[in-house]
């Protein structure tokens, strides 16, 4: 248990460092929040009022003072509020952020479906007709940046055959059907990508764990193909492909910038562009702050779940 | 050894072809010509021209040059100083593996992508910055990978031998344990590289990459986007572009994976 | 935070945050809009872009607005004029009543110029009315405004959409308006959703039950969202889908020339473009026909002088081309001023916006061709503004829109007496146009005006405070099941939201 105390120790001081260096770096970059609000569409604001609404948002007041605002009120469980309209950060969050999670957990599903029996097979049948294509797609899946499928599949599936509607949601609540539809789109367009990373790990881990020597006493003891293959083979090959899934699980959390701009899905990363982009320095902080906490708890947990699974370290 | 020939014969050729873009014979790839935009292939545009009127096989070639050098480059700098950091925190381990993994993890926090936006927006975006950030994304996993490897290493015979006969650390390092890390790195390099070409594009798309007009296969996909109904094909080409180095530059890091790791040749003899 | 800035900026946080569809079901009588930005707030009198003007249109109205031939037409005055001490007289309706049932009175109006023109206000009219000695009600449907000077533009002032009245007793946090539709939900970065006001003043409208605002920033998807279906109408069709919209049978595209133009801008501050030769070789060296192809798709139209609006009375074919493509003349310029060999310079532009990437591009290529071989700076658009506003920069391609079709409303994109901003050339001297833009504005007689605003061609022909490039047209798609909805002319193009209020279904 000290381990995992020292775990979350290091864990929160990570994110303490990682929100502080953020803060400060928003506060570097050009651009001033409040001369931008102003500026929308193109106008050309007084610079009088542009002083004026800078003062109102405490824009003036020392970077030091600042920052002492924001850790005090981090210590009291707020992130403070929007410079743009006064929104809480945190309702922003709470509200986006398991849409984001929705995506990146519909999309994963899909990966695993469809990388774990074909990598399974390929690895079992290597060298066969179904193992090259297999192979050949997936490398060419991992080669298309995630907003040229994007676009293609709006063009084609909605604008083209009105088949699917052309992005945005409707939370599940309401309309179910409708919900999943919008959330097939964004999230089959990730799960390519991951899919191609999932079938190659999937398949070398078979192939190692399959030359093995307790796969091949189980062979030697008598015991069906399929309870080889599932029982032994599979379990043991999860445990690295969890670990690299764990590892993209992370780096979708900020990567689904594009998908959700190409797609109108309302996550967390359109907020976090628009407010980079205005320069509205708790949304972009506050946001920050909560996806690498989250990027460290799934890792936390994959490193637990990794023990649980893997019967090596699992016994020492 | 055989089965290195055929990737690295591919990126070999790819790369020679972007080394080699300016005595093909190509026309300028930045020259612009408004009245024939978007036109069809012809004799003397094998591939057509883009929204200004420009080459496109031209540009596609030119663009390899900046897509893959931003590539290399950042692979080759994050590879570097990656391994270095990996080696000394493994090697050392206490407080300097402390420092080594603890600033690659607050790398890890961010998302890649707010990582580019802060980069760039400090530092102004070019081929330059876009190096810098890729090189920064990419040092963790080098780091990380270096660390394991070498602490695997470190306590075997072959080490403590060179350690009894009284070699200095950083001969031990550098002659010894490294030489012995290297074949993960290798694939962590290639694989790199392959990121690398990718995220070139999205962050250009983004506008937080190359700038104009110098070519690269972010911008044309980024424009040709524009123009998807009118010209489709011009999607098509950076496109395939990408795909053809990212396949190759695939097959050569699995063929060094084999290479590098004598226990997997036999059991991994992966293809994919 | 402090409290003044919640209090402030509270408004939108304490209208209903409803968690509202981001893609609309379609009901009978709602209009489903795909609006090319968020609003980022809706505060009535700050200027926060035109995709919140929209929106701003609908929930309040002002004395004055624009018709659909974007003639000045009265809203909530009935009549207006000049008294013979040359005060401006607004009359008004005495029918007109809030959301809340109040009736709106000349009190309202006082309470909020007082708003607007206040010591700590932001507005975006602020210091126009700081201008005005002083605000009378004789009686409760009468507004008196006296001016310091005499003023032919006011009435103007009041059809911004960063004007409307709002009833004196509101809570500062959330005005309460008079227009045609109220505000019943918003989620945040999504979606806005109106109904129709019951007791608006004009009988008979809205004709709509109501209006769901979805914002789809990515114009790609936008377009998509209209052919597929998804959304009766967006604004800002992409102009390389316009074709596209026009040849489908179930839509129509309300496409509008001279809503906006492109523009370069200088650095007065130091050589060479202090130099106003320099920069009149500037303005003769790009064709400006490239831009309107590869920026634009076609839609648009070369400008090649002061951005007047062809069909206007102060256009003149002439001087409309005062700085026609001529790249002989402008290497001629350029050896005039000392650059025979030309120099090296950088241009500011956006990656962001595709049309001053595309822009800026093309001057590059035309600049480099008299030998001023620029290099292209293209950071994000906040850097952009920043960049712009403090002068760091040689010269930078921008897009603008003027605030109206009169020649007054360039004021703010050529006058450069006035402070620094990225939307104006910085530190520049050009003391005959600002010169030509006062006299235009105390002016009332028509014809007077006419030569006025000739003047001002002439003398900014030659100072050059901008380089006109290329006008941009700006569209409305809608499916054609959509009815009464006019794109006004020109600038006010981006004023066209309040023709919602008639728009209907068949």
């Amino acid at each position: 248990m000290s381990f995992l105390v020292r775990r979350i120790l290091a864990s929160l001081l990570l994110v303490w460092i990682v929100a502080s260096i953020v803060f400060l770096a928003i506060h570097l970059v050009p651009g001033d929040p409040a001369e931008l609000l102003l500026s929308a569409g193109g106008a050309a604001p007084d610079p009088v009022t542009v002083a004026e609404l800078r003062d109102r948002l405490g824009l003036n007041l020392p970077l030091r003072t600042q920052y002492g605002h924001f850790l005090g009120g981090l210590l009291h469980g707020d992130l403070g509020t929007s410079l743009v309209d006064d929104y809480p950060v945190l309702d922003e969050i709470a509200l986006r952020l398991p849409r984001t999670l929705e995506l990146i957990v519909a999309a994963t599903i899909i990966a695993l479906a469809v990388a774990l029996p074909t990598g399974t097979w390929a690895a079992l049948h290597k060298g066969s007709a179904f193992d090259r294509i297999a192979a050949a797609t997936a490398g060419l899946v991992l080669a298309v940046p995630v907003f040229v499928v994007g676009t293609l599949m709006v063009l084609a599936l909605a604008q083209t055959l009105h088949l699917m509607p052309a992005g945005g949601y409707v939370p599940l609540a309401k309309a179910p059907g409708q919900h999943l539809l919008l959330l097939a789109m964004p999230a089959i367009a990730i799960a390519g990508g991951l899919s191609a990373v999932l079938f190659r790990m999937t398949r070398a881990a078979v192939l190692d764990v399959a030359g093995r020597d307790f796969v091949r006493t189980a062979w030697a003891k008598g015991l069906s193909p399929a309870r080889v293959q599932i029982r032994h083979v599979l379990r043991n090959a999860l445990s690295p492909v969890l670990t690299v899934l764990g590892l993209h699980m992370g780096a979708l959390l900020g990567g689904t910038v594009l998908v959700e701009y190409v797609f109108n899905w309302p996550g967390l990363s359109t907020p976090l562009l628009a407010a980079v982009d205005a320069r509205d320095y708790p949304m972009v902080v506050g946001i920050v702050l909560v996806t690498s906490t989250l990027f460290l708890v799934i890792n936390l947990v994959m490193d637990l779940l990794y023990a649980v699974l893997d019967p090596r370290i699992g016994v020492s | 050894m055989k089965r290195l020939a055929v990737p690295a014969g591919l990126v070999g050729v790819i790369v020679l072809l972007a080394i080699a873009a300016p005595w093909l014979g190509l026309p300028d790839p930045v020259r612009q010509d408004v009245g024939h935009r978007l036109a069809h292939p012809d004799a003397g545009n094998l591939l057509g021209r883009d929204e200004f009127g420009r080459d496109v096989l031209s540009r596609l070639i030119w663009g390899a040059r900046t897509s893959l050098a931003v590539a290399f480059s950042s692979a080759a700098i994050a590879g570097f100083l990656g391994t270095f950091l990996g080696l000394l925190g493994g090697w050392f381990r206490g407080a300097g593996a402390l420092l080594a993994l603890g600033s690659a993890d607050i790398i890890l926090c961010f998302p890649p992508v707010l990582l580019a936006l802060l980069v760039v927006t400090l530092l102004g975006p070019g081929a330059l910055t876009l190096v810098l950030v890729l090189s920064v994304l990419f040092l963790p996993g080098f780091a990380r990978v270096t660390y394991a490897e070498v602490l695997a290493v470190r306590g075997l015979d072959y080490v403590e031998a060179a350690q009894a006969m009284g070699a200095t650390t950083a001969r031990i390092l550098f002659r010894t344990v490294l030489p012995n890390v290297a074949g993960p790195i290798l694939v962590q390099l290639s694989l790199a590289v392959a990121a690398a070409v990718v995220l070139e594009s999205g962050l250009t798309f983004l506008g937080l990459g190359v700038v104009p007009p110098s070519p690269s296969w972010g911008l044309m996909i980024r424009g040709a986007r524009t123009t998807m109904e009118q010209a489709p094909l011009l999607l098509l080409w950076p496109c395939a572009a990408l795909t053809a180095t990212i396949l190759s530059i695939n097959l050569l890091c699995d063929a060094l994976r084999d290479a590098a790791d004598p226990r997997k040749t036999v059991t991994l003899s992966s293809r994919s | 935070m402090n409290a003044t800035r919640r209090a402030f900026l509270g408004a939108t946080a304490a209208l209903p945050f409803l968690h509202v569809p981001a893609r609309a079901q379609a009901r009978p009588g709602y209009l489903r809009y795909g609006l090319s930005a968020f609003p980022p707030n809706l505060l009535p009198w700050e200027s926060t872009g035109a995709s919140a003007g929209t929106v701003k249109t609908l929930i309040g109205r002002s004395l004055v607005g624009y018709d659909k031939t974007g003639t000045l037409a009265g809203e909530i005055a009935s009549s207006w004029g000049l008294d013979p001490d040359g005060a401006w007289v607004f009359k008004l309706r005495q029918d007109v009543v809030f959301h809340n049932g109040e009736k709106l009175t000349a009190e309202d109006v006082r309470w909020t110029i007082d708003q607007i023109a206040g010591e700590r206000s932001t507005a975006y009219m602020r210091s126009q009315f700081q201008t005005l000695a002083r605000v009378e009600t004789p009686d409760p449907y009468t507004v008196r405004l006296v001016t310091k000077e005499r003023l032919a533009t006011l009435p103007s002032w009041f059809a911004n959409y960063n004007m409307s009245i709002a009833w004196h007793k509101s809570d500062p946090k959330a005005p309460v308006g008079c227009g045609p539709f109220r505000l019943v939900g918003q989620e945040r970065g999504t979606s806005v959703i109106l109904e129709a006001s019951p007791n608006y003043f004009k009988p008979g409208l809205p004709k709509l039950k109501g209006i769901t605002f979805i914002a789809y920033p990515d114009e790609n998807l936008r377009n998509a969202a209209l052919r597929s279906g998804d959304l009766d109408m967006i604004e800002y069709v992409p102009w390389q889908a316009m074709a596209a919209v026009e040849a489908d049978p179930r839509l129509r595209l309300d496409e509008v020339q001279g809503a906006a133009f492109m523009d370069v801008l200088f650095n007065g501050t130091r050589p060479p473009f202090n130099d106003a030769r320099v920069r009149r070789a500037v303005a003769h060296a790009v064709k400006r026909e490239d831009i309107v192809q590869a920026a634009f798709f076609g839609r648009g139209r070369p400008l090649e002088g002061v951005p007047i609006i062809p069909g206007t009375p102060y256009y003149d074919e002439q001087l409309a081309h005062g700085w026609n493509y001529d790249p002989a003349r402008a290497r001629a310029l350029l050896a005039d001023a000392g650059y025979a060999r030309g120099f090296s310079t950088k241009i500011l532009a956006t990656a962001q916006f595709g049309m001053h990437k595309d822009t800026a591009e093309i001057v590059q290529q035309y600049l480099a061709a008299i030998g001023i071989q620029g290099e292209l700076m293209l950071p994000d658009w906040s850097t952009r503004v920043s960049l712009g506003t403090r002068g760091q920069y040689d010269i930078a391609i921008h897009g603008v829109a003027a605030d109206n079709n009169d020649p007054d409303g360039l004021t703010v994109v050529m006058d450069t007496s006035l402070a620094p901003t990225h939307g104006r050339s910085f530190g520049l001297k050009t003391p005959r146009t600002t010169e030509a833009f006062a006299r235009g504005r105390a002016e009332f007689d028509q014809s007077r005006r006419i030569e006025i605003y000739k003047d001002l061609q002439r003398a900014a022909l030659e100072e050059v405070p901008l380089v006109g490039l290329a006008w941009r047209s700006q569209g409305f798609g809608m499916d054609r099941g959509v009815t009464g909805f006019t794109n006004m002319p020109g600038a006010l193009s981006t004023s066209s939201g309040s023709q919602l209020e008639v728009t209907a279904f068949g």
